[in-house]
């Protein structure tokens, strides 16, 4: 098999994916650009052309979907694969590309494969994401790390400051209403996200029609998934600050971001965490480590709780379905329900050490056994023929 | 077969000359480009001459550039160098002798890859000098210009993760030092239009 990886930027799991491929005797090329413009990119589109002449490839390899790689693909009959941990995608338009024969797209939320599949997409698959056990056991603590990363309770991610606001300062009263009441409704569900539902095709159109009367020279037009992504990034935002404000008041939290805020006054703000080696160790040296999902996301296992598990920390994530589904809570996972419920189980496990570490070991054997790239990507390779 | 008189051919030519340059003149009209120039002068000592010849000719060849140098040997962290290249956000980014290599992310690879713009680093010594900068992979958005007195085909069989390499004009190892000494900018003048043909600008 040969393989030519495409990778935009520099991914989280890049390193680990090829590492895989060497492992299983995969033989591959890398390739990485920059897009100016993810949908219309001549010259990408002219040089990943010849890339594909030149050599004779199975198939394209991504992490994350790219529709200009599948354009090119197409063109060339060459099987894509992307395996993406984005959620949602980042697609202006999902009928362009996505049903190209040549995709496999493999996505790791159940709902938002679903959400695909009733668009009329018969080339997306489910595939949990993994992580990379033995790199992550390899990686060892000196006596300055445990210092340094030694915590109850650790967070490492984002707040999301999203376009939430910029947004509600341009409707009316009614809507503004409307949105802080969906919201404030869908921060206690864990596990289903109604706010899709709730945003009628009406009042998405009231919204617009508000906008245009207040400036008649714009042309700007919110859509219903820019609009969705703002409440849920809002959402997820507000909780995680609540939180990590609850928990801190009680027991030491670190929190690893690129953003401090002015609430969280007594969590020991950190910085960002490198992802490869800093992390890891972080979880490792972390009594606890918080999982707060982004509330869009709503079934599957984000990268961040294999990073976890894969490197033996304890998690404690809110409910997430494929969590329940692929891991026993209360023996390799800890979940809450609620704001309240996160906090009782964080103090809890806080005072049960041997308990804690045992869940911990079980979790991190579970991803060991059914959650490595070399056995998601065997899984990958084959629904894609090769 | 049709003879024309000598005069006749001469007036061809000087029509021919006449489009191409009303051409360029009508291309240079509307070009315009931001523009990053990568140097270090305490590393290299010629830097600072040669960037100075850079802008002469880029302002020949696009009279409309806006082009920042950079200095990697100034008072500023690494990461404040990154952070003023993306706020210019260049359309071309010209590397000298890889120093904007030292901008790496957390997971070590090339910073400059994480951009969206053109990139030509432009090596003015043997391929000895660089072989750590020319272990990164690079995007193929990127061009690499040698010497012309090195072995092109040497470089790409022992770099094959650098998927763009040619020659950067006349200037070599063995004359750079003739050319720093001349007041001669033609060089890189007439080899300019060719950077930008390849970098699609």
């Amino acid at each position: 098999m040969n393989i030519l990886i495409f990778e935009w930027g520099s991914t989280y799991t890049h390193n680990d994916i090829i590492d895989s491929f060497s492992r299983n005797g995969i033989s591959f090329f890398v390739v990485s650009y920059y897009f100016k413009n993810i949908d219309n990119d001549e010259y990408f589109i002219y040089k990943f052309e010849n890339f594909l002449n030149n050599n004779n490839y199975d198939a394209v390899y991504s992490t994350n979907y790219f529709s200009l790689v599948a354009q090119v693909c197409h063109k060339k009959h060459i099987k894509y694969i992307s395996w993406s941990y984005d959620n949602p995608l980042d697609i202006h338009n999902v009928d362009d590309t996505m049903n190209y024969p040549e995709n496999y797209i493999f996505l790791f939320d159940k709902i938002q494969v679903q959400y695909y599949r009733n668009k009329g997409l018969s080339n997306v698959y489910h595939m949990p994401l993994a992580a990379n056990p033995q790199r992550l056991e390899s990686i060892l603590c000196s006596s300055s790390d445990k210092i340094r990363y030694c915590s109850d309770i650790s967070f490492v991610g984002r707040l999301f400051p999203s376009q939430h606001h910029t947004i509600m300062s341009l409707l009316n009263d009614f809507q503004k209403g409307y949105i802080n009441a969906i919201s404030k409704a869908q921060m206690g569900i864990y596990g289903y996200y109604m706010i899709d539902s709730l945003l009628t095709e009406e009042f998405i159109n009231s919204i617009n029609d508000y906008f245009k009367s207040i400036n008649p020279q714009s042309d700007f037009v919110l859509s219903k998934e820019a609009l969705s992504y703002a409440i849920g990034s809002q959402i997820t935002r507000e909780e995680r600050i609540t939180i990590l404000k609850l928990l801190s008041n009680h027991f030491h939290v670190n929190f690893y971001s690129n953003e401090q805020h002015s609430l969280l006054d007594k969590v020991h703000f950190m910085g960002t965490a490198e992802y490869f080696n800093e992390m890891p160790k972080i979880f490792k040296n972390s009594r606890i480590n918080l999982n707060i999902n982004l509330k869009i996301s709503q079934s599957g296992l984000p990268l961040r709780v294999l990073d976890i598990l894969g490197a033996g920390g304890f998690l404690l994530s809110n409910y997430q379905p494929e969590l329940d589904e692929y891991f026993t809570n209360g023996e390799e996972v800890v979940m809450y329900e609620n704001i309240l419920d996160a906090y009782d189980k964080a103090d809890f496990y806080l005072k049960h050490d041997e308990l804690r570490n045992s869940i911990a070991l079980k979790g991190h054997n579970k991803v060991k056994k059914y959650f490595t790239y070399d056995i998601q990507l065997s899984k990958i390779f084959k629904i894609a023929g090769l | 077969m049709v003879q024309f008189s000598q005069s006749t051919y001469k007036w061809c030519d000087f029509i021919v000359a006449y489009i191409h340059l009303a051409k360029n003149i009508f291309m240079r009209l509307f070009i315009t480009m931001d523009i990053i120039i990568l140097i270090n002068s305490k590393l290299f000592d010629y830097h600072k001459h040669i960037s100075d010849d850079f802008i002469q000719s880029i302002h020949n060849v696009i009279p409309d550039s806006t082009i920042k140098i950079i200095d990697m040997n100034s008072n500023l962290f690494l990461h404040e160098i990154f952070g003023l290249i993306k706020e210019f956000k260049p359309q071309l980014l010209i590397n000298f002798d890889y120093v904007g290599f030292s901008l790496h992310t957390e997971s070590g690879t090339l910073s400059l890859n994480q951009l969206p713009m053109q990139c030509a680093n432009i090596q003015f010594k043997s391929k000895s000098h660089y072989i750590n900068e020319l272990s990164f992979r690079q995007n193929f958005s990127m061009y690499t210009y040698i010497p012309k007195d090195e072995n092109l085909n040497e470089y790409i069989l022992e770099f094959p993760h650098i998927t763009n390499f040619s020659y950067f004009c006349n200037i070599t190892i063995n004359n750079l030092n003739e050319y720093l000494n001349s007041k001669n900018k033609h060089s890189i003048s007439k080899w300019l239009p060719k950077m930008l043909k390849d970098l699609w600008l």
